[in-house]
């Protein structure tokens, strides 16, 4: 187990009104899996990934990163563990835009401590894994939107991470490039045993789960294994 | 630390008008403050040498009842030791002691009432600046030869119609209330457009008051008038020679020229005070062009900070980012405004500066100690502690955004639009 999450609740309030997200979400993720988050739009996609991911807290339940208690981390343990352990692909405008691809990619290496000539190798790697070789030294306004989201693919695979979450990673990239971008993500779980979770709404994606859970107002409505 | 530098020069440059503006108001702001303090100092030593230089001397030794009454019982009866211990001090430069008798002056129909002072006229060169050519418009200063020869105020002599070569009438009273009385041969005539020294002051030699055919008070002085090798000795001076002038008969009181002329220590002081809230607004448009620049640059920034967040990068490695990004453009705003400064400052200090143009003669006759044309001096600690105080300032704006930024929840930045 990778990811256990225990009765997940999350509210979140406006002008006194609350709405809730989550509304009691327990499900298990195991190492090496390939899986799909599928809802509608405000089924609560996101704030599942955010949870996992640590970028955002429970009002109610459990999260547990490989039996640690994540609710129990301070602040620098949470961001330690993103950098570590979590690769995030994001929707959009996820790349730092004053770094070039390599440098985006080599940021979370800097990080993480690691000497330049290894540093700048790994990216290189990366960059050619995800079909971007050339394009290193481009900044992210002259890549395209499917470009961008590579390097981002790229990026979260640098730290070497057992997880990488991806929210909407296609959202909005055109049919065929998400479909390679969805291929890419699926080669390396297969050769590098990473786990995936990403959210979608997306058919194409949702096509390429090896597990779907499918979400809807909060709750897990069906949890399956194409 | 090479990347956090990358990514804050980077936004620097992203934004190049902001930058440039933000840049622009940090070095207006520090050629303004340079330029201001250097006129401060190079008018403020030039007008006090003015003042104190002519006639005044940095300070001066008396009885304190002189200070209350300048009459004749409050001089002091021997001025031996005074001028001993003032000569003997190793802060002076130079002495003149003084006899100062106030009484009637006449001539032919004409009298009024004026100070005559006695004076030894060679220390007294040494002292000020009265026997100057520029200031002597006839005859000539007298010297410790002129027996009962005497330097007349230009005001003065016009009011007795007194003119060069003749002879003066000068009443006063002897220490014993008895009227004294000498006269005086006018050898020069003195235009000092100070309208006290013009309009009532007559120099003579000390000896030719203190003889014994008119006061017979050999040695005697009411005052002792000094300068000093520097004038930011005044303190510390005034202290050594009032201690060591305990235990006369009378008592000793030394005063500066800022306890003799008051309203010039408090019209400086504020000067002074206009030039610090000068400073103040100044500060205040540099903080708010600053701050404005990083402020906009955090909240546009937003999401990306939320993604760095997400990725790993702690709190303070995102405020690093943001205080980098002010300190380079502070960095880059001092080095501009320095140097405009400095070349400003430097060839103005050449130059000068004609600031009272246009001001009536008359008026400024008033005001002698000031210098038509100024100078602006760089006083190197002055301009050290402006970019210091400027940089710290920014430094110190910077920790704001900075602090905002660091505090981010990655999730909400990640939200926010950007």
């Amino acid at each position: 187990m990778i990811v256990k999450t225990e009765g997940l609740k999350k509210v979140f309030s406006s002008d006194h009104v609350e709405h809730p997200a989550l509304r009691g979400v327990d499900v298990q993720i195991n190492e090496g899996e390939f899986v799909v988050v599928a809802g509608p739009s405000g089924s609560g996609k996101t704030t599942l990934l955010n949870m996992i991911g640590t970028l955002d807290s429970p009002t109610e339940g459990k999260v547990f990163f490989k039996d640690r208690d994540v609710g129990a981390m301070s602040v620098g343990e949470r961001t330690e563990l993103r950098l570590h352990k979590i690769g995030f692909v994001f929707q959009a405008y996820n790349l730092i835009n004053v770094l070039t691809a390599a440098e985006n990619v080599e940021y979370v290496l800097l990080l993480q401590g690691l000497a330049g000539e290894q540093r700048r190798q790994r990216a290189h790697e990366l960059l050619e894994a995800v079909g971007l070789e050339g394009l290193e030294n481009r900044r992210p306004e002259q890549l395209s939107g499917g470009e961008q989201q590579r390097v981002a693919v790229a990026r979260s695979l640098a730290s070497e991470p057992e997880l990488v979450l991806a929210d909407e990673p296609t959202a909005n990239l055109d049919q065929a490039t998400g479909k390679e971008l969805i291929e890419l993500m699926l080669e390396l779980n297969r050769e590098r045993g990473i786990t995936f979770v990403i959210s979608s709404h997306d058919r194409m994606v949702i096509e390429h789960a090896r597990r779907l859970l499918r979400l809807l107002d909060g709750r897990i409505v069906a949890d399956e294994k194409p | 630390m090479r990347i956090f530098l990358a990514i804050a020069w980077r936004n620097v440059m992203r934004n190049k008008k902001r930058s440039f503006i933000t840049i622009f108001a940090i070095a207006f702001g520090l050629i303004f403050l340079i330029f201001m303090w250097s006129i401060i100092d190079g008018v403020y030593p030039v007008m006090i040498d003015n003042m104190t230089g002519l006639f005044m001397g940095h300070m001066e030794v008396s009885t304190p009842e002189f200070v209350d009454r300048p009459a004749l019982e409050n001089a002091i009866r021997d001025g031996d030791p005074v001028i001993a211990a003032v000569r003997d001090h190793p802060n002076v430069e130079a002495y003149s002691p003084r006899m100062r008798l106030f009484g009637l002056l006449s001539y032919a129909e004409n009298s009024q009432g004026g100070v005559v002072i006695g004076i030894d006229p060679e220390l007294e060169r040494e002292l000020g600046r009265l026997d100057d050519d520029e200031f002597i418009i006839e005859g000539r200063f007298i010297t410790s030869d002129d027996v009962r020869g005497a330097v007349i105020g230009a005001t003065l002599a016009k009011n007795l119609d007194a003119r060069l070569g003749e002879r003066i009438f000068f009443l006063t009273q002897g220490p014993h209330q008895e009227l004294a009385y000498t006269n005086l041969n006018v050898i020069g005539i003195l235009k000092s457009h100070v309208p006290e020294i013009d309009g009532s002051m007559v120099f003579v030699r000390r000896a030719d008051l203190t003889d014994a055919d008119v006061l017979d008070m050999p040695g005697a002085v009411t005052d002792v008038a000094i300068r000093l090798r520097d004038q930011n000795l005044l303190e510390e001076t005034k202290a050594e020679l009032q201690s060591a002038l305990e235990g006369h008969d009378e008592q000793k009181l030394v005063r500066t020229w800022k306890e003799i002329v008051p309203w010039i220590e408090q019209a400086l002081a504020m000067d002074e005070a206009f030039f610090y809230f000068i400073v103040l607004i100044m500060f205040t448009v540099v903080v708010a062009g600053i701050l404005n620049t990083v402020l906009m640059s955090v909240m546009e920034r937003t999401r990306e900070f939320g993604i760095m967040r997400a990725l790993g990068t702690k709190g303070w490695q995102i405020a690093t980012v943001v205080s980098l990004e002010s300190v380079m453009l502070g960095v880059i705003g001092l080095v501009i405004g320095a140097t405009c400064g400095i070349v400003l400052t430097l060839i103005l200090g050449q130059t000068g500066l004609d600031l009272y143009s246009g001001i009536d003669e008359s008026f400024m006759g008033e005001f002698y100690f000031f210098e038509t044309r100024i100078y602006p001096l760089l006083n190197l600690d002055h301009f050290i502690t402006t970019c210091i105080a400027v940089m710290v300032m920014i430094v110190l704006v910077s920790l704001y955004p900075a602090r905002k930024a660091a505090k981010l929840e990655p999730v909400v930045a990640i939200k926010a639009l950007g």
